[in-house]
This record gives structure tokens, sequence and C-alpha cells, in this order.
């Protein structure tokens, strides 16, 4: 799960009012691009005629950005980040989410994002890289008001209820 | 052709060897992308935007596959774990996750600028299991579908009635979590080729519901949006704005009734409703 589902997720667990940010934990992480490069060199070294094209993902695109960003709570995205201990390079968020408190609505509004323009090109690359390609493959998400924990299994995490939770 | 929702659970029917032999099929392939494509068509999204598009039921990443080729991000939900590691396989651009329809979306408020589904919500109308409540199910999705829709975003919905009380359930249980909209039929006229599609606007009052393409390939103008609904549109009208039984309002709008029947009824005059005088 990469940590854009993560900043769009909330939880679904019947009579929970505010079930956002989900609590985020991982015993493994990886890096889509990364994988994605070793790939392509595993395929280079086999075949040298191949092109990397086919492989590769896409490059960083400020239109993209720009469309994804409004959709984005920054200060979510920082915290998890934190958690995942892959916080470096990005730029400190305006308002700060702490897991121990409780959220209130403007803390996870997306109008407290700081402003794309105001970035430098190097942080939003980084942001796009976080939000993109870091990937969860062993971990839980838990629900900030129930504390019903949501297991991720190979980079899937499984939001299944149980019979009384609906 | 047999139907998988009466054979057994998506979970379970779409197993190891089902979802391979779905994915790896030439004529499921070109099928599912035609349905998508169609789908993305009457979505209506803005040109030269990168959207955020929810694709419920997306199995092992087709449909997807052909959102991301129209450059959209995507992400997606769907009941059967086979499928997503097939898609994951596969590798597909859209990020994953193991949920039932019938228990909700789980994503924030406003986020989504689209929904898509694929052969997905003909399944809310089955009871699976000992404790589904199909009717229950369907509006918890329809409602957290509503909620996670920017306004004014639109959600279609491929899917396979098996008869026509399942399009009606459907669309009924659309209608109250507040959506309006129809279902569009395409090739109508055609067993293998009919295709519905429910096509929901969330937050717009009055959406036109693009018509349903013919058999000859242009859309058919007249007859647009086959099975169109409008919130509000059937509301009881309270008992203390009907009129008074036996007043002349009351007659009136029995003539008028009756006329719309086409049955022959008496010229209105003014002394429609008048009391006899007495002798």
């Amino acid at each position: 799960m990469r940590l854009l589902a993560h900043n769009l997720m909330c939880s679904h667990v019947r009579g929970v009012k505010n079930g956002y940010p989900l609590g985020l934990a991982a015993t493994e992480v990886r890096f889509l691009d990364e994988v994605a490069e070793k790939a392509i060199a595993e395929q280079m070294a086999e075949d040298s005629d191949a092109s990397d094209g086919e492989y590769g993902l896409p490059e960083y695109n400020d239109d993209v950005m720009a469309n994804i960003w409004p959709k984005v709570v920054y200060s979510v995205l920082h915290q998890a980040a934190s958690a995942l201990g892959h916080a470096e390079g990005l730029p400190p968020p305006k308002v700060a989410v702490s897991p121990s408190m409780g959220v209130d609505a403007a803390t996870v509004a997306s109008s407290s994002n700081p402003d794309l323009a105001s970035l430098t090109e190097q942080e939003r690359k980084t942001i796009y890289r976080i939000l993109f390609y870091l990937d969860v493959v062993e971990g839980s998400l838990t629900c900030p008001e129930s504390g019903r924990v949501f297991p991720i299994v190979k980079s899937i995490p499984n939001m299944l209820l149980d019979e009384d939770e609906v | 052709m047999s139907r998988p929702e009466f054979i057994a659970p998506p979970e379970v029917f779409y197993n190891n060897v089902e979802a391979r032999k779905y994915t790896f099929n030439s004529r499921m392939l070109n099928i599912q992308t035609e349905m998508t494509e169609r789908a993305l068509e009457l979505l209506n999204l803005p040109e030269d935007q990168v959207s955020l598009i929810l694709d419920v039921g997306c199995g092992s990443g087709l449909s997807g596959e052909t959102v991301a080729d129209a450059g959209h991000i995507w992400v997606g939900f769907d009941i059967s774990k086979d499928m997503l590691e097939v898609a994951q396989d596969r590798d597909t651009d859209g990020d994953l996750a193991l949920a039932d329809a019938g228990q909700g979306a789980f994503y924030r408020p406003g986020v989504f600028d689209g929904v898509i589904s694929i052969s997905a919500i003909q399944w809310l109308c089955n009871a699976d299991k000992k404790h589904h409540r199909p009717e229950r199910r369907m509006q918890r999705f329809f409602t957290t579908l509503y909620t996670s829709l920017k306004r004014g975003a639109r959600a279609v919905l491929q899917f396979y009635p098996s008869d026509a009380t399942q399009v009606e359930r459907l669309t009924a249980a659309a209608m109250k979590a507040g959506f309006t909209g129809g279902v569009v039929v395409d090739y109508p006229n055609s067993s293998k080729r009919k295709k519905f599609y429910m096509c929901l606007f969330a937050g717009t009052a009055d959406a036109q519901v693009p018509a349903g393409l013919r058999d000859d390939g242009t859309p058919q103008t007249v007859d647009a949006g086959d099975i169109t609904f409008r919130r509000g549109a059937h509301r009881r009208i309270r008992s203390s704005d009907r009129p008074t039984k036996g007043s002349r309002e009351w007659i009136m709008a029995k003539k008028e009734l009756y006329r719309r029947r086409g049955v022959e009824v008496v010229n209105d005059s003014k002394y429609s409703g008048r009391r006899r005088r007495r002798l």
C-alpha cells in the first residue's frame, strides 16, 4: 500500500465518527522506483537490446502533482512518512498531527497544505516519491477511534470487517 | 451463459484458477477494455487533467489499466484475494485493498473525481452469508460512495442484472443515498452486446443522463437515459396538501387523471363540482 492510498483512507467501522487518519505501522517497506530500477538492470543484463522505457515508472510530473495536491493532506502524509522513518527531505507541515491527540478537522484539511509554488523542485520531487513510490509491504493500519487494526499483507490492506462491525 | 453470482460468493468463485482464467482470456480482456472505455466516456471527466478515480471491484486491474492509459490515477478494492494477487503480479498502477463493497467505501469525503465499477455491483443483490441483508448492504455502499465523491462528480457502474427487479433495487438504493441519474442501456436489442451502465451524479439536481448506444452505432437521442430517475420525483404528497375528497379541486384532479388514461370524461364547466340547486 502506497502512502497516497493511506492519505485517502479512513476507518469504516460501525459507530466511528472520525476515522481519519489511520495509524500506520510497518515492518517492511520498499521504494517502488528502486524495485523497478533493479528489474530493469536485471533485464538489461539478460538482454542487452531491451529498452528501459517499458519498465520504468512514470517520471515526476508537475501537472500530476498539481492535480493531486489538493486531494492530499500534507500533515498526515508527513506524519505517516515519519512513522516509516522516511521523512528526511520533506518540508515541515504547517500544522502537525500528533497520534495521541484527537484530530480536528482543520488539522486534516488539505487547505492547510503548504503552497506548491512555494516549495522547491527538490521538495516537490521528494513529496511525489513518498506519495507514489513508498510502499508498505507488511504492516498495519489502526483506526484512531475504535483501535481496530487492519493488517497489511503483501502490500494489500485487509479492510474486511466482521459481522458486528458493519 | 451461466451466472457466477448463482454459483458461489465472489471471494470463493474468483479463486486462484478462476482469477487467472478471467485475466488472461483475450475475449474477457476485450470486453473489459471496451466497457471501461465506455464507462470513462460516460464519466465525462474534465479534459487535460489528471483525475483520481475509484475502481469498485477492481479485480485483477484490467479496468484500472484502461484508466491508467487514459492518464488518470486510480485506487481500487475487491473482495477476491486471488484477483488482487493476480493484479499485483501484473504490476498494476493503482493501489489495491481487500474489501467488501457491501460494507461501504472507506475514503475521506469528497476526494474522488469519479467512480467506475465493471461487472461488480450485481453481487450486492445477493445474500451470500447468513447475516447479509442485501438492501442494507446496497444502501451502505451507495451512501458511502456518495460521500467519497466530489460534488458534481459522477459514478458509472456497469453491471449485469439478472432481472428487472435488480435494476430497480439498485437504482432505488442509489436514489435513497442522494444520487440522481439513471441507467444507460447500450445495444438493448442484442442479447450479447447489451450492457447496463448505472450513471449516477453526486450533488447535481438535473443533469442529463447520456443516451445509450444502439445497434447501428449511433446514440439514440429520443429515449435518452433509458431508465431515468430524479430525486424526490415520486415523493408522496403530504395528506394536508391533498385536496379534500369531494371538493372541486379533487374532482378536477380525478377528471384530469382519467383523461390522461384515455377514458371519456365530460367537459369542464363552471358547474363542475357544484352542488345541484335544491328543489
